[in-house]
């Protein structure tokens, strides 16, 4: 059977109360580090609902943990996917857990665990009629990890540009701790830079949301607009739960977000769906990672570690920038 | 005369109760002369100054006419602060669904009110039923619907045709749910049941049903069942992969603007709804459709049962329900057979006129002039059901109704819901 009927009959047959963690109420994460990053990036870590059990790594306490799973889509960017590989260059005996992995980090995936790993792909359907959005939504949490492929200046001089074709616009950006940083970019240097920046490219009426989200998210229900996810070096989050909530209630992404290829594809909503492939390993760089891995002489490699690794950074950007 | 109208300025989460305030304002404004609004915000606050005009005014009769917050911070800032004005006052209080999820609230409203001249207004026949339970004085009780804007929501036979055109239907049977897509709404059952007549025959293979409206993750929060993001949207694909060959004819639009309502209204034929939400005291949805001359199907659930007229039943049928452990149930075959039966009627401008003669803003306006005419009793306080009821919610929070070993619902919940089910 192939890793795509396999994955398809599961979804089929799924049991939520069981076999997804997001339905249970006992989540431990794995470290009170993981603790603190998951609500710094709230709401992005949010739980939302899929049969393939979409859930962070560190959202299991360990490798067994997740084993009890018979599929996990891991909703972790780079970070975690890398951290993951890593540590299990080949599935344990023990664990037949199907692994989905984001369609951007397939050239992660070790050979041996092809017959147990799968990409998704999160795509925007096509509108039955298209009317230009007056309004937009831009989003990010403006912590160290944003910034690895662009500036501050840079990104907030592209959201003035953004901004001009559009009626009204909404920024929001929570007002966290850079966790990953060390401790210069703890204390929020990062968001004060950004926002610094902001006032320079947009004006000091610059229309930023830093919390109260929720009446924001109210607002936008049913009304046209295009929302634009600030994050695309998907260091730490690939599957964010505000892109799936501003789909769901009508939005349209500012990304172009097409379907990629055939696979397996399933509605999450009225406005976008997922799409499930096999993995392509023609441009694996797997190794070269896992070299740098082996010379360090570590055993054990965590996501704090990773990021703050200067030759991982060089080989992301490498391969992924 | 002059009267106080007590409401939050900034619009409700919820879009139906921004609706009714609106309309129940316009209804008030077609009784008085006079009306000085007072905005009680939703984080409970309320300006002195305001109260303070309202103890200068003279006025004799307030009204409190939002669903959140309860009126008792307002009250106990105006006891406060002009304890004169509050002892002069008549108060009246409209009743929204959301009524047992605050009673706390509403105990700690029924003792400052007590001995003070006071009406509450429930939105249907049931709804006064079940605040009976809580409240014993019958008489302080009344029913007024709330209203539909006639020119809102009226049958239009050329937007009935353009928009058919549009959409690509000629004489199609349509049947439409207009709401939120929620579990308690029994949408999935909705689409079986359409399907499965469809399967069967019993209904013309080119019929269609349109879903108007979002997906949403409020589950079942008395019994602490609460949906993630997209869940409910995933079990609605779910069941519509079930009956492949038919689904297309099931239509989900998303959301749409309120102001494009009236266009499905127009279009359709007949409105189905087979909710047995909790907090469905009314139905605003409901009224606008049958104000624009759609006949309905509906559970005789709550608030749904106001809309049967007693003089043409058949242009809203009522299917039977019951309370049962896990949720409250509809007879399937029952409303498989009123979806069978159904014929599209031919004449809709009459049933719009009758119905807006009966929940439109006009026919609310003269039965809140009735009741307000009326004389006030003094507030005799709550009942024992309702202390218990608060000892509960003060222990369990939402799941007050809960059975906590079963996790199903407990005695206290079909003591209290028995009456939406009759």
């Amino acid at each position: 059977m192939s890793t795509l009927n396999k994955i398809s009959e599961m979804l089929e047959n799924i049991n939520p109360e069981q076999n997804l963690l997001y339905k249970k109420w006992n989540i431990q994460h794995r470290d009170e580090l993981f603790t603190q990053l998951y609500w710094s990036h709230h709401p992005m870590t949010e739980k939302y609902y899929f049969e393939a059990n979409p859930s962070f790594y560190y959202e299991y306490k360990n490798i067994f943990d997740l084993g009890r799973y018979p599929i996990v889509m891991l909703r972790d960017g780079f970070l975690g996917i890398l951290e993951f590989f890593l540590l299990h260059p080949k599935p344990h005996k023990d664990i037949d857990t199907t692994l989905l992995i984001p369609k951007q980090f397939e050239r992660l995936v070790p050979k041996p665990w092809e017959s147990q790993v799968a990409s998704y792909n999160i795509y925007q359907k096509k509108r039955e009629t298209f009317t230009k959005a007056d309004h937009i939504f831009i989003y990010a949490t403006p912590t160290e990890e944003l910034f690895i492929n662009r500036s501050p200046a840079e990104m907030a001089k592209e959201i003035s540009e953004v901004i001009k074709s559009y009626a009204s616009y909404q920024i929001y950006f929570p007002i966290r701790d850079s966790i990953l940083s060390d401790q210069a970019g703890k204390e929020k240097l990062f968001y004060i830079e950004f926002v610094k920046e902001i006032y320079r490219h947009v004006g000091f009426d610059a229309n930023i949301l830093f919390h109260h989200i929720h009446e924001s998210l109210k607002f936008l229900e049913g009304k046209s607009f295009d929302f634009y996810n600030l994050d695309e070096s998907k260091m730490l989050i690939e599957d964010n739960y505000l892109d799936h909530y501003l789909y769901s209630v009508g939005g349209s992404n500012y990304i172009e977000s097409s379907r990629v290829n055939d696979g397996l594809t399933y509605d999450l909503s009225k406005g976008h769906g997922i799409e499930i492939q096999e993995i392509d390993f023609s441009k694996n760089c797997f190794s070269e990672f896992f070299l740098n891995f082996k010379l360090t002489g570590q055993r054990t490699r965590s996501i704090y570690e990773i990021f703050k690794d200067k030759k991982i950074r060089e080989l992301y950007h490498k391969n992924f920038s | 005369m002059k009267v106080a109208i007590v409401y939050s300025f900034k619009p409700s989460e919820w879009f139906s109760c921004t609706i009714i305030n609106k309309n129940l304002r316009a209804a008030y404004e077609s009784i008085y002369d006079e009306i000085m609004y007072i905005d009680y915000t939703r984080k409970r606050k309320v300006e002195e100054e305001d109260l303070k005009a309202l103890a200068d005014s003279g006025i004799e009769k307030i009204i409190f006419i939002d669903h959140i917050p309860t009126p008792i911070d307002f009250l106990l800032k105006l006891k406060k602060l002009n304890p004169k004005c509050f002892e002069r006052l008549e108060y009246t209080i409209h009743v929204f669904g959301d009524f047992p999820l605050y009673m706390p609230e509403w105990r700690s409203v029924f003792e400052l009110l007590e001995d003070m001249p006071v009406k509450f207004i429930a939105a249907s026949k049931k709804q006064k039923l079940f605040v009976e339970k809580f409240i014993p004085q019958k008489d302080i009780i009344s029913v007024s619907p709330f209203p539909v804007g006639e020119s809102d929501f009226y049958y239009d036979a050329n937007k009935r045709e353009e928009f058919r055109t549009e959409l690509g239907l000629k004489d199609e049977t349509v049947f439409l749910y207009t709401g939120r897509l929620t579990y308690q709404k029994r949408i999935t059952d909705m689409i079986e049941i359409f399907c499965e007549q469809m399967i069967a025959g019993n209904i013309a293979s080119d019929s269609y049903l349109y879903i108007v409206g979002g997906v949403d993750t409020l589950g079942v929060p008395y019994l602490g069942m609460s949906q993630l993001l997209g869940e409910y949207y995933r079990q609605i694909q779910k069941t519509l992969a079930r009956y492949d060959g038919v689904s297309e004819r099931v239509i989900l639009t998303g959301r749409v603007e309120n102001s494009e309502l009236k266009k499905f209204y127009c279009m359709a034929d007949c409105y189905l709804s087979l909710s047995t939400y909790h907090d469905e005291d009314y139905g605003m949805s409901v009224a606008e459709a049958l104000c624009s001359g759609l006949p309905a199907i509906l559970t005789n659930w709550a608030g749904y049962q106001s809309f049967q007229l007693s003089d043409s039943p058949e242009l809203c049928r009522l299917v039977d329900t019951r309370l049962e452990q896990d949720l409250p149930q509809f007879d399937r075959d029952q409303a498989k057979t009123f979806i069978a039966e159904f014929k599209p009627l031919a004449n809709r401008a009459e049933i719009s006129k009758l119905y807006q003669d009966n929940f439109g803003v006009q026919a609310c306006a003269n039965k809140l002039k009735e009741i307000q005419s009326s004389k006030f009793e003094k507030f005799k306080g709550s009942s024992p059901f309702m202390k218990r009821v608060t000892n509960e919610q003060f222990l369990r929070g939402m799941e007050v109704f809960k059975n906590e070993l079963s996790r199903e619902f407990n005695d206290l919940y079909f003591e209290a819901y028995d009456v939406y089910a009759q």
